[in-house]
């Protein structure tokens, strides 16, 4: 496939797309026509190719961002936002669950944090980017205030923070507290569904909204028509 | 407490004499480093809460000498000058009057944590080793020394003698029986050993076997040398942590030590630990026994029999194992080598009562060899 030229590709493709526009109109088929759709997604992602090219993203932008995979990443998402990609995540989740050697991982995982974080939204800001997307940075779940015996903190779902910035959010808002130690919410506490209400209502997207599937229950977009965080929206 | 081996002791050979610490005393947080005064008496303990407190063996009774702005993680008895040096996650070093009871002088060893100090048998040299682990790379292989790793300073004035360098993070460190040599490693299993009288690099290897890269889902480094302890009489090196993980979260590597004969050029490993001797959790200190007969590893127990073990100084097979039921992070024993004395902690709990319950652990065991 190395050898294949684009225009052997396009010729191939054209033929595979009559013969199976063929069969679906002779057939009706569905699972026809859905791979058809899914031949149309994947086609559309390789013309992009070119954008999700390490080698082609600037040198003096990859050094800003630092040397490790989230850097290069985060660059990545960067350039795809620039580029009109509607949804972008960049997962880093599994370097922060520390169980053991808490503090010697941290040490490189906070400042690496920071660093690509501020590079991200300065972009972002300088590009006029900032005002028509939304950055949520978030974990599932937060750490136990508390130490396990073996220098690491396990999961803890009870108590955590995360950060919004940009499209629909009021910049400089902190909301909710805990408690001196980080066991207890005391402060205005909010679960998953007041997040995605937010989310939701930051980018004009109705949070409420429900699917009526067929034969399935109804599916509601954000359940229990959970309000969103009015604090942090703008 | 469970004996980690049933195997019997011929005569001579170094035994913990009870199952059962004869003491055991609680402090309010984690104890990262532990030393005990000549007598065996008197323990001092540097804690999580940047505290450094003197525990009395027999009662438990525990006061703080002097307080770190962060994690204390180092203590050294000075016996002939009753001085006490402490470390700390500050990157400071704390000289402490024990006869006047009133501090002496603090000196910045780092801008980074210390990691572990150490005061040479003559007393004369305290040397502290730190550095950050940055991502240096795409693999996330640590990134240049900030400052110099390695630093060592006049006990007496606290002038800095000498500054070496060694990549960052630099763990462990020791000083030879004869005060000449301070030897340190690092997270990626890089060991140097400096001839300070000369001023110059003694002895540079690496061992491979300490350092962790997440090939299952953690893209960094972990683990590294933690401890390291010459022998007697010099001639080797011990250096102790635990073996390669697939996963660095799951802290369950091989419990490890290794020997190099570091005055080989190059240095030579001439033995570890065998397979069968060992179960899984990470190894965080390594002591001689004052008779020379037999040394100390301890840490943690992930998986396995022991977590405490005396080996056998010359053949290097494990004479008797135990699972003390907490995280070893440090170990002494007294000048007669009649007990031994382990510290560490226990799982923080959640607060009771309005109070954090103390998960801070000191442990006395009678020991004979």
């Amino acid at each position: 496939m190395a050898d294949l030229t684009t225009e052997d590709f396009e010729e191939r493709e054209a033929l595979r797309r009559f013969l199976t526009k063929k069969f679906e109109n002779e057939r009706k088929s569905a699972a026809a026509a859905s791979q058809n759709a899914a031949f149309a997604r994947v086609q559309g992602l390789m013309t992009c190719a070119d954008l999700f090219d390490l080698e082609k993203l600037p040198a003096k932008d990859k050094e800003r961002y630092g040397p490790g995979t989230f850097g290069l990443h985060t660059l990545l998402a960067r350039h795809l936002v620039e580029n009109g990609a509607p949804f972008v995540m960049v997962a880093n989740g599994m370097t922060w669950d520390c169980h053991v050697f808490q503090h010697e991982i941290y040490q490189m995982l906070v400042p690496e944090l920071d660093q690509v974080i501020y590079h991200l939204i300065t972009d972002l800001e300088q590009r006029g980017l900032l005002e028509r997307t939304l950055v949520v940075m978030m974990g599932e779940f937060g750490r136990t205030p508390w130490l396990n015996a073996s220098r690491g903190r396990d999961h803890y779902p009870d108590a955590w923070s995360l950060a919004l910035a940009g499209h629909g959010i009021k910049r400089g808002v902190v909301v909710g507290a805990t408690d001196d130690d980080g066991v207890e919410v005391t402060e205005k506490p909010f679960n998953e569904k007041n997040l995605f209400a937010t989310i939701f209502t930051a980018l004009g997207i109705d949070p409420h909204a429900e699917y009526d599937i067929p034969n399935l229950a109804t599916f509601y977009r954000v359940e229990e028509r959970a309000k969103p965080i009015e604090e942090v929206l703008a | 407490m469970n004996s980690g081996d049933d195997k019997p002791k011929s005569e001579g050979e170094a035994t913990l004499l009870k199952a059962e610490p004869v003491k055991e005393h609680k402090l309010p947080t984690a104890v990262l480093a532990l030393d005990a005064a000549s007598d065996g008496r008197q323990l001092f303990a540097a804690c999580f809460d940047g505290g450094v407190y003197q525990v009395d063996v027999d009662t438990g009774n525990f006061e703080r000498l002097l307080k770190h702005d962060s994690y204390a993680s180092g203590v050294w008895h000075l016996p002939t000058s009753q001085l006490l040096i402490s470390a700390g996650y500050d990157g400071v070093l704390h000289w402490f009057d024990l006869a006047s009871r009133k501090p002496v002088r603090q000196v910045r060893a780092h801008r980074f944590w210390s990691w572990q100090m150490a005061v040479s048998p003559d007393e004369r040299l305290v040397a502290s080793v730190t550095g950050q682990y940055l991502a240096g790379g795409y693999k996330y292989e640590p990134g240049p020394e900030q400052e110099p790793s390695v630093r060592v300073f006049d006990v007496q004035t606290g002038e800095l003698r000498r500054s070496v360098s060694l990549g960052p993070p630099v763990l462990s460190l020791a000083f030879s029986p004869d005060s000449r040599c301070v030897a340190a490693a690092n997270m990626m299993g890089d060991v140097r050993v400096w001839d300070l009288t000369r001023g110059e690099l003694a002895a540079a290897w690496a061992t491979p076997d300490f350092t962790s890269w997440g090939i299952i889902k953690s893209h960094h480094y972990c683990g590294g040398i933690f401890a390291m302890a010459f022998t007697p009489d010099g001639h080797e090196l011990f250096v102790c942590g635990m073996g390669p993980m697939r996963d660095p979260m799951a802290g369950n590597g091989k419990q490890t030590w290794q020997r190099f004969a570091w005055r080989e050029n190059p240095p030579r490993k001439t033995g570890e630990i065998e397979d069968g001797d060992r179960g899984n959790g990470l190894m965080e200190t390594i002591e001689f026994h004052p008779s020379q007969k037999c040394f100390f590893m301890a840490g943690r127990l992930a998986q396995g029999k022991w977590n405490a073990a005396l080996f056998d100084s010359s053949s290097g097979k494990l004479l008797h194992g135990l699972d003390t039921k907490m995280r070893v992070t440090s170990a002494a024993f007294s000048a007669d080598g009649a007990r031994l004395f382990l510290a560490g902690a226990v799982g923080q709990q959640k607060k009771k009562d309005g109070k954090l319950p103390e998960f801070g652990r000191i442990k006395a065991f009678h020991c004979a060899a």
